[in-house]
């Protein structure tokens, strides 16, 4: 089949998919299960990787349709997507009986009402009404800032259970932590999203500026060797905490009228007061990028080391350049061997970005341990943890399939 | 030749630790220094007050918060006003003093474990009695306001923080009264919470967040040595806060001891030396 037409059935199916998962949205929304964007995302998900799968039947011949050409997935793989479609029903099921926010809210007693109502008018607040929903389950909790009352309660199936002891209270603290942790109804700049979203952003420019560098340090030419050795040697030497702090504190000081913070505006003007933790972020993307391509560039080079000298020959016999061989000879041999330690590193950096702690953004671990401290509640931990092996057995998934796929033909 | 090198700097790694030693054996003549001078006046019939070291009084505090506690040019010897206050209370009680610098957002959690008491600018509040015994207040304080001098910002009340992005440190009184403002809706304001007080005003100075909230006896000493870079625009005079000592729950006789040596120091006119010495 012609790449062309690979391309177009391609698009079609994504754009199908769109559809599907955008009529569901609207059903969702219409039907009260859901407002938050995460339920349509995890059905276009699911409905594309499955019309991929169909479609790869038709189309073998082309390389991009084989990687999801389901006879070649092993059988746990299967078991393992019909486990998740299954859990995803069920929870779809569970969320059509959920109690409305309306309800949850309306089940406070007549003292958090008063106290509601008096805080109408008032200058300072004094009630916290936390109302926090994960899909099938919502918990709601009326808190006074001088500690007078106190109440939760957890809805699911239709039901509201208060939930201030017993199983309810633990249940309902966990729905909170998870929801405070998965940032729901915040930028992706908080939780679950931030730590996704820096690893995978500056672990993949890591991966390019690691191929660079990774050739640089081979290169016969010695003054790009020893530059480019001179950079890993750096990165790889120093503490990425203390690399975090020289870009985020010590670069403005140098150059004068910087801010992180004016950077951001500068990019994304629409974010307003929440430029300060856009401007964490790039700070922070910058030096993990910066971090992670040193550490990667060793893993690069190693693996184009890896491959026998004879294809290099053979190369040359052929006539092709340095720069052909490398591209098309070289580098497709050695990413097969690349994956697992990149997917290493990809988990290594995961954990590690916990540490912008430092510069006051807040992800899964730093927002477990504010919780941990202000509660006095060490439970947070569990779903905390549970969160990380949910990140990082995904990712492992998709790259054990990455290396299968890469190693397939050499 | 190789070997020649590996030796020398076989050598040179052992010197680094000898020399680390060393330090690490004056930092701790450093820190019981101060203790050893009341060593000569501690008695041998002291009375027991509970505690986890006999003869020692163990001090938690984060050492970074100036002007109550920081660690000396020597980057060991902790110096500040509840350090000084800490050698006194110790100098009465004839016990020796020993600080314990730890993170001040988990302070609470190692009272009783790590140490026995906390002085560490430590706010007197109801969530913190119900978890220890406080003593009686030694110096108040204000929440306060701090922007940059060039700043145009004016404030009346500490609402005024609506729409700005401030600064503040996690795990203070300025965190829960920040949060809980915002939590109640109240306000809507970007707050990055930091570790250290220190990061706060970097972030202003830099720009990175237009005011930090901090408590005003802070505020006063950071514009004491920049005054050209900060001003104080708010203080929140109506609502004082007091720091206390926190004293391990139930161990009564070292907070008894530790109420009437603050109240002996404040009637000798103690503490009106401190301020003088720390704030001015």
């Amino acid at each position: 089949m012609k790449k062309r037409y690979v391309l177009l059935t391609a698009l079609a199916i994504l754009a199908v998919c769109g559809a599907l998962a955008y009529g569901s949205h609207l059903i969702f929304r219409v039907t009260g299960i859901s407002d938050s964007a995460a339920p349509p995302v995890i059905v276009f998900v699911i409905l594309s990787v499955c019309a991929f799968g169909v479609a790869s039947h038709f189309v073998p011949g082309s390389v991009f349709f084989r990687f999801f050409y389901y006879p070649v997935w092993e059988k746990k793989s299967k078991v393992m997507v019909i486990f998740l479609v299954a859990l995803f029903s069920a929870a779809t099921v569970l969320a059509v009986f959920r109690p409305s926010e309306q309800e949850m809210i309306g089940s406070a007693s007549d003292t958090v009402r008063e106290a509601i109502e008096a805080d109408k008018e008032s200058k300072s607040k004094r009630v916290i009404t936390a109302y926090q929903s994960l899909y099938f389950v919502n918990y709601v909790s009326f808190q006074s800032t001088n500690g007078s009352f106190n109440e939760k309660y957890l809805g699911i199936a239709g039901r509201i259970i208060p939930a201030d002891e017993g199983p309810a209270s633990v249940a309902g603290s966990f729905v909170s932590y998870t929801y405070r942790m998965l940032g729901c109804r915040q930028s992706f700049l908080f939780g679950i999203k931030l730590t996704v979203v820096l690893t995978a952003a500056s672990v993949s420019t890591g991966l390019i500026l690691a191929v660079f560098l990774a050739l640089g340090k081979i290169s016969k030419l010695k003054i790009l060797s020893k530059i480019c050795s001179g950079y890993i040697f750096f990165f790889r030497g120093t503490p990425l905490l203390i690399q975090l702090f020289v870009v985020y504190l010590a670069v403005p000081n140098m150059i004068p009228g910087f801010s992180w913070r004016t950077a951001a505006l500068a990019l994304f003007p629409s974010v307003g007061a929440e430029a300060v933790f856009y401007g964490a972020f790039i700070a922070a993307y910058i030096a993990f990028s910066l971090n992670s391509a040193a550490y990667t560039a060793e893993i690069v080079r190693a693996a184009i080391l890896s491959i026998d000298k004879g294809q290099h020959e053979a190369a040359k016999a052929l006539g092709l350049t340095y720069g052909q061989t490398m591209s098309m000879i070289i580098i497709p041999q050695s990413l097969g061997r690349l994956v697992p330690p990149v997917a290493n590193e990809f988990i290594m950096v995961l954990k590690d970005a916990s540490l912008v702690f430092a510069i006051s953004l807040q992800d899964i671990t730093t927002i477990s341990q504010t919780i941990a401290t202000k509660e006095a509640s060490f439970t947070v931990f569990i779903p905390a943890l549970a969160l990380f092996l949910i990140i990082t057995g995904f990712f492992t998934m998709v790259f054990n399939k990455l290396e299968k796929y890469f190693s397939k033909y050499y | 030749m190789k070997k020649i090198l590996a030796l020398i700097l076989a050598a040179m790694l052992m010197m680094t630790f000898v020399a680390c030693g060393s330090a690490s054996g004056k930092k701790d003549d450093a820190s019981t220094g101060a203790a050893a001078d009341s060593d000569t006046g501690a008695k041998d019939d002291a009375p027991d007050y509970g505690l986890l070291n006999d003869g020692v009084l163990s001090i938690g505090s984060e050492i970074g918060y100036p002007p109550f506690e920081q660690f000396a040019d020597d980057g060991v010897t902790p110096i500040g006003f509840d350090v000084d206050l800490a050698d006194a209370i110790g100098e009465r009680l004839g016990l020796k003093i020993n600080f314990i610098n730890t993170k001040f957002d988990t302070i609470s959690e190692g009272l009783g474990v790590n140490y026995d008491v906390i002085i560490s600018g430590y706010t007197i509040n109801e969530e913190r009695a119900q978890q220890m015994i406080l003593s009686d207040p030694y110096i108040d304080n204000y929440q306060a306001i701090v922007v940059k001098a060039d700043s145009d910002l004016t404030a009346s009340s500490l609402n005024d923080i609506d729409g700005h992005s401030l600064a503040f440190q996690k795990g203070t009184t300025t965190d829960e009264i920040v949060s809980d403002m915002v939590d109640t809706g109240t306000v809507k304001c970007t707050a990055a919470a930091n570790e250290k007080m220190l990061t706060c005003f970097q972030q202003l100075t830099q720009g990175e967040v237009e005011m930090v909230v901090c408590d005003s006896t802070v505020a006063n000493v950071q514009l004491a040595k920049n005054p050209d870079a900060y001003k104080i625009i708010f203080q929140d005079t109506e609502n004082p806060e007091q720091f206390g000592i926190g004293i391990t729950k139930g161990n009564t006789a070292l907070a008894d001891a530790i109420n009437k040596v603050l109240a002996d120091l404040k009637s000798e006119g103690f503490f009106d030396e401190l301020n003088a010495t720390w704030f001015d």
